[in-house]
């Protein structure tokens, strides 16, 4: 029982969705079965974009250099940066969500909170390969209006984002994600291994096996408190090093 | 997708990959382990995401926005439309026939670009997905943001094409 509730609360989204669909099967069976046809439809169109996208997320991870990241995208970046993230986003295909992973990327690696919002958001409006679409239906003159408006509004969402939310507020929200250890090993492997002491145990051993037993929390490590500013992805990439 | 958005990602993969072994074998094949990792891991989240978009999509229907866009007048057109754009998302390509009934029915303006960016950049399904990447903080400020954003957009788009806000 206890185990079913986990399952249930970690996929808490899916099941919602499966009861939402329940109860529409019984009050409108037409509903249901448009709906899955269009579900369907996204299904097919994830199989096409997100695969790269992850492949692309995880590329910018893994070999571009957070020096090169945080100077074309960070804060020192200046308006270079904004526009460079702009067009990112304008050359990009597919809908927003396509865009968290590829921006989370980049954020991590050091790009500013507003360069992440201009690359989401211009990724979701600015699209360049379907200018001319917008404008078979909708005239050239509302197409071309529209993205000289929406650049710059963009812009200025960037700006206004960098001053209501901290990048130290959005990564000690991700970094106090809990994390389960199933096993010691799993908690030293999060360790520095160096043995200091300043936690009070012996060893890093030991501080592990009190983790297992409920007496500390990963982060009573002192050494793991002073790295606390980086990102959880960055310190998984160096201990692998 | 359209055929020109898969060729643009067949080549820019392609790319990276071919760059990503050139100049480092090991890294190459860690950011294919990592990429094929996340997306599993984040595979049921999509899933639930378009289960839910497919059900507001059909769940909301279509003639009650053409009538409240497209005949309301005045401030009620502009929240109608943001409205619908937040909750309904979907592919920004059927967001173009859906503008142009809107238009035909004699929707303003500045409602159908509302409409169009809000459709696009504010995610009322999406938004749990937001939460995992970035948090909940940025999550909900970006999409106030970005909200009240197409609403601009919108209402300058109309005041330029049209002369008149509402």
């Amino acid at each position: 029982m206890k185990k079913l509730k986990k399952v249930i609360k970690n996929n808490k989204l899916i099941f919602l969705s499966i009861l939402l669909y329940g109860i529409t099967f019984f009050v409108s069976p037409q509903v249901f079965f448009k709906s899955v046809e269009m579900t369907k439809v996204f299904l097919i169109q994830m199989v096409e974009i997100m695969p790269p996208i992850f492949i692309i997320s995880s590329l910018i991870m893994v070999w571009i250099p957070t020096e090169v990241i945080t100077k074309t995208f960070g804060n020192e970046s200046g308006f270079k940066g904004k526009l460079l993230s702009v067009l990112i986003g304008g050359f990009s295909a597919g809908p927003i969500y396509a865009a968290f992973p590829v921006a989370q990327a980049l954020f991590y690696k050091g790009a500013s909170v507003a360069n992440t919002v201009i690359i989401l958001s211009s990724w979701a409006v600015i699209k360049i390969v379907m200018f001319m679409v917008e404008s078979n239906f909708l005239g050239i003159t509302f197409a071309s209006t529209r993205y000289a408006l929406t650049i710059p509004i963009i812009i200025i969402m960037g700006y206004l984002m960098e001053r209501l939310v901290s990048r130290e507020d959005i990564l000690k929200e991700l970094n106090n994600k809990k994390v389960e250890y199933k096993s010691v090993k799993d908690v030293l492997r999060e360790l520095p291994n160096m043995n200091c002491g300043a936690c009070g145990y012996k060893s890093c051993q030991d501080f592990a096996e009190g983790v297992m037993r409920g007496e500390v929390v990963i982060d009573d490590c002192a050494i793991r408190k002073r790295a606390k500013k980086t990102s959880p992805v960055l310190k998984e990439s160096h201990q692998e090093e | 997708m359209n055929m020109w958005g898969a060729a643009i990602y067949a080549i820019v993969v392609g790319i990276s990959y071919l760059y990503a072994f050139k100049k480092n074998k090991k890294g190459g094949k860690k950011a294919v382990k990592m990429g094929g990792i996340q997306f599993l891991k984040q595979l049921p989240m999509l899933i639930s995401i378009f289960l839910l978009i497919g059900l507001f999509d059909k769940f909301v229907p279509k003639s009650i926005v053409v009538t409240l866009v497209g005949k309301g007048k005045g401030i009620l057109s502009v929240f109608s439309s943001a409205a619908f754009g937040t909750i309904v998302m979907g592919p920004v390509s059927s967001a173009y026939p859906m503008g142009e009934i809107l238009l035909k029915k004699g929707a303003t303006i500045a409602a159908v670009a509302i409409f169009l960016n809000s459709w696009v950049m504010v995610g009322f399904v999406t938004i749990p997905y937001e939460f995992s990447v970035f948090g909940k903080r940025f999550t909900i400020t970006r999409n106030v943001l970005a909200f009240v954003g197409a609403i601009v957009i919108g209402l300058l788009t109309g005041l330029l094409l049209e002369g008149r806000i509402i």
